[in-house]
């Protein structure tokens, strides 16, 4: 309900996490049922590893619970999600935090289901192989951008630089994707 | 047409991300140039097989694991409430609560995030949550849904505990702030609005806090209320204090004593520009 007196009809992520900071902390099931796909998916993106990507995801909802108290609802759910998310994946690069993790920054080329996917002929799914092959830096602010609907002030505020900075980072990535992404293509007609 | 080339654009293009001007720049470029329109083509098609790429399905074992952590915390809540009583009946935490079912949700709820926290940590869920840190701000979570409860008593004196333990917890609390504005608005009791309104002018540097202070004014009736406001909002002498002060001082009915200090308040203002003139 805003001060107008209007009502909405399903919660917003915002009212869902203020109902949980507040202590009613079955309603992180419905924020779960929203992300936790998503998230997943973000992960799995960005380091081809099935069971840490899982481990991740539910290393952030559980901390969405443990730092209910310091969500303010003042700004976009998702973007303090991902602030979670990015430091989650961080503590799992330092080896820290989250169990079953410990994957290479770049997902190996000789990763069974890149080949697969290479051999379908298809060109979502070999964007998909060239994807995998981006350098790990490369990879986040493309999938913020693309996959995650982020803007590029969103994405500047989580990796705390400026929207310049995040517009010069995903035009290389883009670039060097295409590059990645005809060499495969070159691979896959000639191999 | 704009002969540079947009080459650096065309990724901000392509994801929505440049304003209008820049985008108009963008097409009309890509219009007449050839060697930019066939990047930008490329790009695109990228762009669009990116997108075309479908979501892996996560397996059964996170959706397990995410309904075990919930489940192990409501289960928590429910023993520290068990424990909580079991303090009561021995005369332990009846003199804090008062034996009021909110208080002793509210603590029973903080004390099982702690001792879930703990077993999730004995349970390798995760070293990052043995620090220090993540105690205290549990135990600082603790104080702040108590002082939510008291504000939400049915009687005064406990509102005013509310009001009075806000001001002892160390870092302000958006919750508690919330409580507060509400309690300086409509508690039936004036003299919980005036405790309330006494710990919100710690605040007054949070701009948020201040509107509410200063806008609290004209929706009041009691005359202690009203000076007590017009006293803070004199001494803020900003823009937003001015007006409402002057608008107050037009109202019809206005008690001659509040009129008055409006009038004292306000002439500070004047001597303060002649002042600094």
């Amino acid at each position: 309900m805003d001060r107008s007196g209007s009502r909405v009809s399903s919660p917003t992520d915002t009212e869902l996490m203020t109902r949980v900071r507040d202590g009613d902390v079955r309603q992180l099931a419905h924020l779960f049922a929203r992300h936790h796909v998503r998230l997943f998916n973000f992960y799995f993106r960005l380091t081809g590893d099935r069971a840490g990507s899982e481990d991740m995801t539910q290393e952030v909802f559980f901390r969405m619970l443990k730092y209910r108290h310091t969500f303010r609802g003042d700004g976009e759910f998702t973007a303090w999600m991902y602030h979670m998310a990015r430091n989650v994946h961080l503590d799992s690069r330092r080896g820290a935090a989250v169990p079953g993790d410990g994957e290479p920054d770049e997902i190996a080329t000789t990763d069974p289901h890149a080949h697969e996917i290479l051999e379908r002929r298809e060109g979502a799914a070999l964007v998909k192989a060239a994807l995998a092959r981006l350098p790990a830096e490369k990879r986040e602010v493309l999938l913020l951008s693309r996959y995650e609907g982020m803007r590029y002030e969103a994405i500047a505020e989580l990796l705390g630089c400026s929207v310049e900075a995040v517009k010069v980072r995903v035009h290389r990535a883009l670039n060097e994707l295409r590059t990645i992404y005809f060499r495969l293509s070159g691979e896959q007609t000639h191999g | 047409m704009d002969d540079r080339h947009v080459l650096e654009d065309l990724a901000a293009y392509i994801s929505g991300d440049l304003d209008a001007e820049a985008r108009r720049r963008v097409e009309a470029h890509i219009g007449s140039c050839r060697a930019c329109a066939r990047e930008h083509g490329a790009l695109r098609a990228l762009w669009t097989d990116l997108g075309e790429a479908v979501d892996d399905v996560p397996g059964e074992r996170l959706q397990k694991s995410f309904r075990d952590m919930l489940r192990g915390y409501e289960q928590g809540v429910r023993q520290a409430a068990e424990e909580l009583a079991g303090r009561e009946r021995r005369g332990g935490i009846r003199r804090f609560t008062g034996g009021r079912p909110a208080l002793q949700l509210a603590l029973a709820a903080s004390l099982a995030a702690v001792a879930f926290l703990g077993g999730y940590t004995l349970a390798g869920g995760g070293s990052s949550i043995r620090d220090v840190a993540a105690l205290r701000e549990e135990v600082h979570a603790l104080g702040g849904m108590l002082t939510v409860s008291l504000l939400h008593q049915e009687s005064a004196s406990e509102r005013l505990k509310g009001v009075s333990y806000s001001e002892k917890l160390a870092a302000s609390d958006p919750a508690i702030t919330r409580a507060l504005i509400a309690t300086m608005n409509t508690d039936r009791s004036v003299n919980v609005r005036l405790a309330a309104l006494d710990a919100l002018s710690h605040d007054l540097t949070d701009p948020a806090v201040r509107h509410e202070v200063i806008q609290a004014l004209p929706a009041q009736t009691s005359p202690l209320m009203q000076i007590a406001l017009v006293d803070i909002l004199a001494q803020l002498n900003d823009q937003e204090s001015r007006e409402v002060l002057k608008a107050m001082a037009d109202r019809p009915g206005l008690l001659p004593e509040v009129r008055k200090r409006i009038e004292d308040g306000t002439r500070s203002f004047t001597d303060h520009a002649k002042v600094t003139s």
